[in-house]
C-alpha cells in the first residue's frame, strides 16, 4: 500500500486508536517502508519530550477562591440595579433614533408585531418545516429577489415560519435558533437599510449576484432623507410607491417650472403629499396588524382594504397590502376552527389536547393576545404532573407572546422562573426558554446579558456545531452593533470561520466575513 | 466538626455526573468535591493550550464558576468531564483569540521542566546523536515552547488532551463537537508538525 494511504492513520496507530484490520496494514508497510518508520519513530520521540513537561500544581486554594466569588456573584445579582435602568435608557435613545425610520417601513413594523406574510413555498411542504428547509427556501426566494422590499418579505415569511414552529408540540431548539437569528439579522439589516448586513444575509446563501444588485439598491433605500425625491430623480426606483393621481398633478406641475426655487418649493409640496399617503397608508398597516394581534382578523380586513385605496397597482405596497389581506382572510378561516374546536370543548374529554390545538391555530393566525389566553388556560388546569411538558411549553409559549406583543417585562416574569422549572426533566425547553430571555433582553437593549445568556446557551453540552455557531454568530452581531465593538465581532468570526464550523451556514458566513472584512 | 463529602453522599451519588446533580440540589459540598478532583487537570490543560501558567490559573476560576452558573443545563446522559474540557477549551480558544493580535510568548515554567537530563539520553539512545548534538535541558525546554507554540491552537489543545490527559479520539471528538476522523487527522498533523520542528532545532 502506498504511503499517501498509510500516513493519515500513523498518529492513530502511534495512540493505539486503530481497529485490528488497519493496524495489521499499517504494520505491514511499516515493515516494508524506512520512510513512514521514521514517521513514527519522530513521533513516539516528540511525545517522549512531551511527557517530561511535568503537571503543575495550582498556586491558589481554588475552593476557597471559588467559594468566595460564588458569594460575591450572589450579592451582586441582588444589587444590580441602577446598572439596568442606565441601560434601558440607551437602548431607548436608540430606538426612538430608528423610530423614524421604521415607520417608514410598513414591512419591518408588521415583522416587529410579529405578523408574519407566509407566502413562500416551504410552507406547501406538509411536516414541520426544518432548518435546512427554510434556508433553502429563503435561498429560492432569493434568487427571485429583484428589490429589498422582497427581501423583507422573505424575512416576514421567515417569521412566519417561526411562528408556525412555536406552534409545534415539540419545538426544536436547533431548528428556531437558526431561524430567528437570520430572522433577527434581516429585521434589523433591513430596518436601518444597510447595504452591507442584507449583502451579508444574502452571502449566506451564496447568492453574490443578487447581493451586488441589492447593495445598489439598498443604497438609495438606506438614505431616509429624501424618497419621494429619489422617485421623482428615478421613477423605476424600487424606493418608493408610485405616486397617486393627486401626487401626479404635483409632479406634472413641477416639471413645468424652470425657476430653482419655484422648482423646489413645487418638489417640497409634492413630496408632503406623498409622505401624507404613504403614512396614512402604513398607519392602516399598523392598525390592521394591531387588530390581527387582537384575534379581530373582521377588522383587520375591513382596514386592509382601506390600506389598498392608498396603494397604486403593481407596487410593492400594493403587493405587501395584499399578502396581509390574505393573511387575514386566512386567520378568519382559522378562527371558524378554533370556534368549532372551543364548542367541542364543553363536551370532550381530551380538554388539553384541544386546548393546545387552539392556542396552536391560534398562533398560526397571528392572534397573540388569544393564544396568551389559551397558554394561561393551560397553565391553569393542567398542573398535575401528567401534564408537565405541556404545562411548561405553554409557559414557554406565553413568554413568546408577551415578547411578540412587546410586554417585556412580562416576559421576564414568565421566563424567570421557567428557567428553572425545566431545567430537570426537559432541557430542550429550558434551553428555548433562555434563548427567549436573552432574546428579550436584546430587545430590551441589554445586550451584556443577551451576551451571556446566548454564550451560555452555546456553551451547553452536546449542543450542535450549527446551533453553536448559530448563537456565537448572535453575539458577534450584537457587538457588531449595538455594542460598537468591530474587534470583538471580528474574533468571534474568526473562530467560527475555522475548520469544525466551515460547513455551517453561520460558519461559512464568518469565514467570508473574515477573508474580506 | 468538619463533615467530610462521604459523610454527605451516598456511594450512588460519587460519580462525577451525581456530584452534578448534588450540587444543583444545593448541596455546595458536591460541587467542591468536583473542584477537587478536576482542578489539576484543568489547570494544566489550559496552561498547556495556552502557554501561561497565572492566566491558566484564572481561567481554571471561570471553568468551574461556569459549570456552577449553568449546572441546573446539565444533562446526565453526557459525560461531565466531555463538559468541563468542552468549557475549559472554548475559554482558551477564546483568551488565545484575545492574545491574536499581540502574541504573548508560549512560556513552559522553570519549576514544570526537569533539571537533569536523563532523558537526553533516552533520545541519543534511540537516535545516535553525536554528545555534540545533545541539548541541555533548557534548550530542550526552549525548543518545546517553540514548537508547541507554533501549533495551530486546535491542534494543540487536541494533542495535550491525547498526550496529558489520556482522552479517546471519541472523547476529543466531543469535546470540538467534531467527528473523530478529524481529530485523526489534526493528531497527525500535530505530531507530524511538533516532531518536525524539535528536529529542526536538533532535539533529536
Amino acid at each position: 500500500m502506498r504511503c499517501e494511504l498509510i500516513q493519515p492513520h500513523l498518529a492513530a496507530y502511534v495512540d493505539g486508536e486503530l481497529e485490528d484490520a488497519l493496524r495489521l496494514d499499517v504494520e505491514k508497510h511499516l515493515e516494508e517502508c524506512r520512510g513512514c518508520r521514521e514517521t513514527v519513530l519522530d513521533m513516539r520521540l516528540a511525545s517522549a519530550v512531551l511527557k517530561k513537561w511535568k503537571p503543575a500544581q495550582p498556586t491558589m486554594p481554588m475552593v476557597e477562591v471559588l467559594r468566595k466569588r460564588i458569594r460575591e456573584e450572589e450579592i451582586a445579582r441582588h444589587t444590580a440595579g441602577p446598572e439596568e435602568t442606565e441601560r434601558v435608557h440607551v437602548a431607548a435613545g436608540r430606538s426612538a433614533l430608528f423610530g423614524a425610520r421604521r415607520l417608514a417601513l410598513a414591512a419591518s413594523i408588521l415583522l416587529a408585531l410579529g405578523v408574519g406574510i407566509v407566502t413562500w413555498e416551504w410552507l406547501t411542504v406538509s411536516r414541520k418545516p426544518t432548518r435546512a428547509d427554510a434556508v433553502a427556501a429563503l435561498g429560492r426566494a432569493a434568487m427571485k429577489v429583484d428589490k429589498v422590499e422582497d427581501l423583507r418579505a422573505a424575512g416576514l415569511a421567515l417569521h412566519g415560519v417561526i411562528a408556525d414552529h412555536w406552534a409545534s408540540p415539540k419545538p426544536n431548539v436547533d431548528a428556531l435558533v437558526q431561524l430567528e437569528v437570520v430572522g433577527t439579522m434581516m429585521q434589523t439589516a433591513s430596518e436601518v437599510g444597510q447595504a452591507s448586513d442584507v449583502g451579508k444575509i444574502l452571502n449566506i446563501l451564496g447568492e453574490e449576484r443578487v447581493v451586488m444588485r441589492l447593495r445598489e439598491e439598498i443604497k438609495e433605500f438606506g438614505d431616509g432623507t429624501g424618497e419621494c425625491v429619489a422617485a421623482l430623480l428615478a421613477p423605476d426606483s424600487a424606493a418608493a410607491d408610485e405616486p397617486s393621481g393627486e401626487d401626479n398633478t404635483l409632479l406634472d406641475e413641477a416639471a413645468k417650472l424652470e425657476d430653482r426655487g419655484e422648482l423646489e418649493a413645487a418638489l417640497e409640496k409634492y413630496r408632503e403629499a406623498s409622505r401624507d399617503r404613504l403614512l396614512a397608508m402604513h398607519s392602516f398597516l399598523h392598525q390592521a396588524a394591531l387588530e390581527m394581534r387582537l384575534g379581530r382578523d373582521g377588522e383587520a380586513v375591513e382596514t386592509l382594504k382601506k390600506a389598498q385605496e392608498l396603494t397604486k397597482p403593481d407596487t410593492f405596497n400594493r403587493e405587501l397590502v395584499n399578502q396581509l389581506s390574505q393573511r387575514a382572510e386566512h386567520a378568519a378561516e382559522l378562527r371558524s376552527q378554533i370556534d368549532e374546536l372551543k364548542a367541542k370543548l364543553l363536551r370532550t374529554e381530551n380538554e388539553f389536547e384541544v386546548l393546545s390545538e387552539i392556542g396552536n391555530l391560534q398562533v398560526k393566525a397571528g392572534n397573540l393576545k388569544g393564544a396568551k389566553e389559551t397558554c394561561e388556560e393551560i397553565i391553569r388546569e393542567f398542573g398535575d404532573p401528567g401534564h408537565r411538558r405541556g404545562q411548561l411549553r405553554a409557559r414557554l409559549l406565553k413568554a413568546w407572546c408577551l415578547r411578540e406583543m412587546n410586554q417585556y417585562a412580562s416576559a421576564f416574569d414568565e421566563l424567570e422562573p421557567l428557567i428553572t422549572d425545566a431545567a430537570d426533566a426537559y432541557p430542550d425547553l429550558a434551553m428555548l426558554a433562555q434563548y427567549e430571555r436573552a432574546k428579550t433582553f436584546q430587545l430590551r437593549g441589554r445586550f451584556a446579558q443577551a451576551v451571556d445568556d446566548y454564550t451560555e446557551l452555546a456553551n451547553t453540552p452536546g449542543i450542535s456545531p450549527s446551533c453553536y455557531a448559530a448563537l456565537e454568530f448572535q453575539v458577534a452581531y450584537i457587538f457588531l452593533h449595538d455594542l460598537n465593538s468591530p474587534r470583538e465581532a471580528n474574533k468571534i468570526f474568526r473562530q467560527l470561520g475555522r475548520e469544525a464550523y466551515r460547513e455551517e451556514p453561520f460558519g461559512r458566513l464568518a469565514a467570508q466575513l473574515v477573508s474580506n472584512p | 466538626m468538619f463533615k467530610g463529602v462521604d459523610s454527605h453522599l451516598s456511594a450512588g451519588d460519587r460519580t462525577d455526573e451525581g456530584l452534578v446533580k448534588s450540587f444543583v440540589d444545593g448541596r455546595v459540598e458536591a460541587f467542591e468535591e468536583l473542584i477537587r478532583r478536576y482542578q489539576i487537570k484543568i489547570v494544566n490543560f489550559i496552561y498547556r493550550a495556552i502557554g501561561d501558567f497565572q492566566r491558566a490559573e484564572e481561567l481554571t476560576q471561570e471553568t468551574f464558576m461556569r459549570v456552577f452558573r449553568t449546572g441546573t443545563r446539565f444533562d446526565s446522559r453526557y459525560r461531565f468531564s466531555t463538559w468541563i474540557y468542552t468549557i475549559a477549551k472554548n475559554l482558551s480558544s477564546n483568551e488565545l483569540r484575545d492574545r491574536s493580535r499581540n502574541p504573548e510568548t508560549y512560556n513552559i515554567r522553570e519549576a514544570d521542566w526537569p533539571v537533569d537530563s536523563t532523558f537526553v539520553a533516552e533520545l541519543v539512545s534511540a537516535r545516535t546523536l553525536e554528545p555534540h548534538q545533545v541539548l541541555t535541558s533548557r534548550e530542550m525546554k526552549a525548543s518545546l515552547e517553540k514548537a508547541m507554540g507554533k501549533l495551530d491552537p486546535d491542534l494543540r489543545m487536541a494533542l495535550v488532551m491525547k498526550e496529558f490527559d489520556h482522552m479517546t479520539y471519541v472523547q476529543i471528538a466531543e469535546v470540538f463537537n467534531s467527528s473523530s476522523g478529524t481529530v485523526k487527522s489534526w493528531l497527525y498533523r500535530a505530531k507530524r508538525q511538533l516532531a518536525n520542528t524539535l528536529k529542526e532545532s536538533e532535539v533529536f
